[in-house]
């Protein structure tokens, strides 16, 4: 019996061998390392020394917690997350305000705000790193001896600040983008409205725009949320996670613990660390989004 | 020859608790042309689909020529349907959409071509066989979506609010295009609307749903003279006719008295066998059947005209009684009522209608009869 | 009206100088941010094309002898199109094979759905949310167990899986917007599945899939955290070509801007084209 010959509700049932796949296939890529993460997590396993097996129970979450390199790993994650988050959305904010206003060539304008964000993560943290930020040949500092200052070797003394700077610089096109779709979407009305009623461009920020921008701001701050807590190229070919652990966040020393010290047991409960900080955003962005799904 | 029979379909929705479609039997008899019309909600789109094979019967049967068919897919019904939005293949010719089930079909080039052209000079498309739906007007569309159905010579067409998206003149010509073609292919037709103007000019047979049942069944005339209840009088018929409370006075071999809430007392030609003295009626006389006398009288009703809208050949009076009932009368295009006036009603009791506590219609003493009227339309063709 | 400074729908303001200066004032500011924002790419373009003396000059030059040296450079000593190759194979067979696995699901998601529909679309977009750092050892255990590392095959199928989410999120998206009739009509037609989804919906949704495609390219091209862990060399895509600049054996910023101006400038075309898609794809259609 073809589908066509069917009635409507047995084709309806052909739908889900179209659906199995990718259901399977994300079932898989869902379950099977969690549970290898979970499981290597409460094990005593290096690859480098072989003889150290067997149940660890929670020493490995014992050791990580009592590991100060953790604690500062999970501070530096809080400082980068928020940071970039204030200066993203702050300021993607008014710019999305300012690039829904028209003005001369204001398509190419937005096209040049945007296009931080297309570029690979590996360049521009080498970008910045050589032709910004570079003490002798960097142009900051080229800038910085014109005047009269000492030049910064931002690495060295701001490692924390310059991969801020640099991973703001990437996501700030992310919210630009977003909040600027949001704006749009603002009935035009409602402004000429309001600005009948007396609200000069101030006041029709605070109570017309900004709430209109609401959900798509704690939309951006999940997903930048999400993204933020696993930054790794960035640190991994700029500072390796130093000076000291100056920039080591909890993604770095998941990496540095696993395939730099081989301590599988360790990373893992580093990584189910992770997991659970995700999660506790993922479930607000999950269920701001299935508001909006009207399957 | 092809006919369509149902018996006592239903449709259930998993989840919902009420029923969609409550039981509806219904025979269509060969090239008849049927129309489900009922107010939004009440089930006539979704009874076209489970014919169409879109939906799922969820009980009864549906048999085309005698075959159940309950369990065969849209496509071995052997139906074609016309949709309300038309749903023409945007990316593919007037040519190819025409085209597409006949290809599906695997009919030959030669064959397919033929049927094409000829159902394009059917509709008058033959020139824009070539040019894609985006560059069609509505109408142009509309005959594109049945030149569509037309190709594939199929038992029954169904159309589902075939001309909502056209404006009022369009509609019009649509209307009697689609009379033409029914007539010239010969077809068994089931249509689908909202609108009682087209069931009224289309139609060989009314079906009337309300919330997934049949009111009545029959045709246009039928439905007009005696509508079966309450519903069917203020759906049928527009201007809509006049339905106000009553209560009846007295019972009579050739009729009842009734005196209406508002006033006056009237006799109507209708069955008073199951009418009780003092029971609640509602009485309906259709706007065109009230006449404007010149003086007040007990069988009169005096109100305060309110609008007046003159539509050239007649003038629709609307007016308010002292108890507060809006009343709609139509009288001839040379009138002179203006607002404020007051007027007085006169009311025909041959013509007049009476619902019964229910709901239902009392039956009238000088019923329709629809044999004189099929007598009528053979001298008239 | 004089209060009225930032905000300028131009119909509004026909007479009165000082929306006339505010407009500039806008206008400005605009160029200014945007110009700022871009100058780190534009300045990585400039300096791809000086030699590397001139490259590291102080003051850096404006003026200089265009060169094409440091592209040279990067074909002759590195080898570039290894890199760039495997960054095509990649990107391309992961976005392929995502759409692969996605149409069907996104088709039986948006045209039968069932009760559990909206709960499997919201289960998918939350793998996308795990952090791939938590479940990197257990993946780095598998591709070495099962010889996947530094493979193409294995960083492809990494990416199918990282993007199969979204790419099934946006197709459902597209889908939905493809009339229900216009499948019913085929259907009435005589169409079954395999011709309804190739003859109509396909033809109809390709814009949609197309920008879907172009989303997932850029996703997978850029991605940078299962390419640096995974691959070294045979299999290394441009993240890891870059990355290896990151090691201090001299400065070489002519040959390292080439490099990257190489790597991100087909991405950015690709990116511009599909940048209101975007927006859909990467908020999961929370933002409209």
């Amino acid at each position: 019996m073809s589908a066509s010959t069917m009635p409507a509700s047995r084709s309806r049932g052909a739908g889900l061998p179209f659906l199995a796949p990718s259901v399977l296939v994300l079932l898989l890529w869902m379950i099977v390392p969690l549970a290898m993460t979970l499981w290597f997590s409460t094990q005593r396993y290096n690859l480098l020394d072989p003889t150290q097996t067997g149940f660890a129970g929670i020493d490995n979450y014992y050791y990580l917690v009592t590991d100060p390199d953790f604690w500062t790993s999970l501070v530096n994650t809080l400082v980068l997350v928020v940071s970039v988050l204030v200066i993203t959305v702050g300021l993607g904010t008014l710019l999305a305000v300012l690039y829904d206003t028209a003005f001369p060539g204001r398509n190419i304008a937005r096209l040049l705000v945007i296009a931080p964000f297309f570029v690979m993560p590996t360049v521009s943290a080498l970008m910045w790193k050589n032709l910004m930020m570079h003490p002798i040949y960097g142009l900051f500092g080229v800038v910085a001896h014109a005047f009269g200052f000492a030049p910064i070797d931002w690495f060295a003394q701001y490692p924390m600040a310059a991969i801020v700077i640099i991973v703001s610089w990437e996501w700030l096109p992310f919210a630009v983008l977003i909040l600027l779709t949001a704006v749009q979407s603002l009935d035009g009305e409602q402004k000429e409205a309001a600005r009948l009623d007396g609200a000069g461009p101030i006041a029709q920020f605070v109570y017309i725009i900004l709430p209109h921008m609401r959900r798509a701001i704690t939309v951006v701050i999940m997903i930048e949320t999400i993204f933020l807590l696993t930054i790794f190229a960035e640190i991994f070919v700029t500072t390796s996670g130093g000076p000291g652990t100056a920039t080591t966040t909890l993604a770095y020393l998941i990496y540095a613990r696993a395939l730099l010290q081989y301590d599988v047991g360790g990373a893992s409960a580093g990584g189910v660390v992770a997991i659970v900080l995700a999660n506790i955003v993922a479930i607000f962005l999950v269920r701001s989004i299935a508001r909006n799904l009207e399957a | 020859m092809a006919t369509l029979t149902l018996r006592d379909i239903r449709k259930s929705y998993p989840g919902a608790a009420a029923e969609t479609i409550k039981g509806v039997s219904l025979d269509v008899a060969d090239r008849e042309f049927v129309v489900f019309v009922g107010p939004s909600g009440c089930g006539k789109s979704t009874l076209l689909r489970m014919i169409a094979g879109l939906e799922d019967i969820s009980g009864g049967e549906l048999a085309i020529d005698g075959v159940r068919m309950n369990e065969t897919g849209p496509a071995g019904r052997g139906l074609a349907m016309v949709f309300q939005s038309y749903a023409l293949y945007p990316h593919m010719t007037v040519r190819q959409n025409m085209e597409f089930a006949l290809k599906l079909a695997k009919l030959p080039v030669v064959e397919r071509r033929a049927k094409v052209e000829e159902a394009a000079r059917i509709l008058q498309l033959t020139d824009y066989l070539d040019r894609t739906p985006r560059q069609l007007s509505g109408g142009q569309r509309q005959r594109v979506a049945i030149g569509r159905a037309i190709v594939r010579s199929p038992k029954v067409f169904l159309f589902d609010e075939p001309l909502s998206n056209l404006d009022a003149a369009l509609r019009g010509q649509m209307r009697l295009e689609l009379a033409r073609l029914h007539n010239e292919l010969a077809a068994t037709m089931i249509y689908v609307t909202h609108d009682q103007i087209e069931a009224m000019t289309l139609a060989d047979k009314i079906v009337v749903l309300r919330a997934g049942r049949v009111e009545q069944l029959g045709s246009p005339l039928e439905l007009y003279r005696d509508p079966a209840n309450i519903f069917v009088a203020g759906f049928i018929g527009a201007p809509k006719m006049n339905l106000h409370p009553g209560r009846v006075l007295d019972t009579r071999p050739d009729g009842v008295r009734i005196a209406l809430d508002s006033g006056p007392v009237l006799d109507v030609a209708v069955a008073g066998d199951r009418l009780a003295p003092g029971a609640a009626i509602t009485f309906g006389a259709r706007p065109e059947d009230i006449t404007v006398a010149g003086t007040a009288g007990p069988d009169r009703l005096s109100g305060r005209v309110v609008v007046v809208e003159h539509l050239g050949g007649q003038t629709l009076v609307h007016l308010e009684t002292d108890s507060g009932e809006s009343w709609l009368v139509q009288t001839d295009g040379s009138s002179t009522i203006a607002i404020g006036d007051t007027v007085h009603l006169g009311f025909d009791g041959t013509v007049s209608h009476v619902f019964d506590g229910q709901g239902q219609a009392v039956p009238r003493l000088h019923r329709h009869d629809p044999s004189a009227e099929a007598a009528r339309i053979r001298a008239v063709s | 009206m004089a209060t009225v400074i930032s905000d300028t729908p131009v119909k509004l303001r026909a007479s009165g100088t000082v929306g006339e200066r505010a407009h500039w004032a806008v206008g400005v500011l605009g160029w200014l941010v945007a110009l700022a924002m871009f100058f780190p790419i534009a300045w990585m373009v400039l300096t791809s094309f000086k030699s590397e003396t001139d490259a590291i000059a102080t003051p850096p030059l404006l003026l200089f002898h265009p060169t094409l040296e440091g592209y040279a450079e990067v074909q002759s000593r590195a080898n570039y199109l290894l890199f760039a190759l495997n960054s095509v194979i990649v990107s391309v067979g992961g976005t392929a094979l995502a759409l692969l696995f996605a149409v069907p699901a996104a088709y039986s998601m948006a045209f039968h759905p069932t009760r559990r529909t909206r709960g499997t679309l919201l289960w998918m977009l939350s793998t996308k949310m795990l952090p791939p750092v938590g479940v990197l050892i257990p993946i780095y255990l598998l591709f070495r167990n099962l010889g996947l590392l530094d493979t193409r095959i294995g960083l492809i199928a990494i990416y199918m899986l990282m993007n199969l989410p979204i790419v099934v999120w946006m197709l459902y998206t597209f889908f939905k917007e493809v009339p229900k009739d216009i499948l019913e009509a085929g259907r009435m037609d005589g169409a079954n599945q395999r011709d309804e989804i190739r003859h109509l919906l396909l033809p109809l949704a390709m814009p949609g899939i197309a920008s879907t495609g172009l989303l997932s390219l850029i996703l997978c091209w850029n991605e940078a955290f299962w390419s640096l862990n995974l691959t070294s060399h045979a299999a290394a895509p441009l993240t890891q070509f870059i990355a290896s600049f990151s090691s201090p054996e001299g400065l070489f910023f002519s040959k390292l801007s080439a490099a990257s101006t190489m790597a991100i400038a087909p991405i950015m075309v690709l990116g511009w084209i599909s940048q209101k898609q975007l927006v859909r794809g990467l908020t999961f259609g929370a933002v409209k």
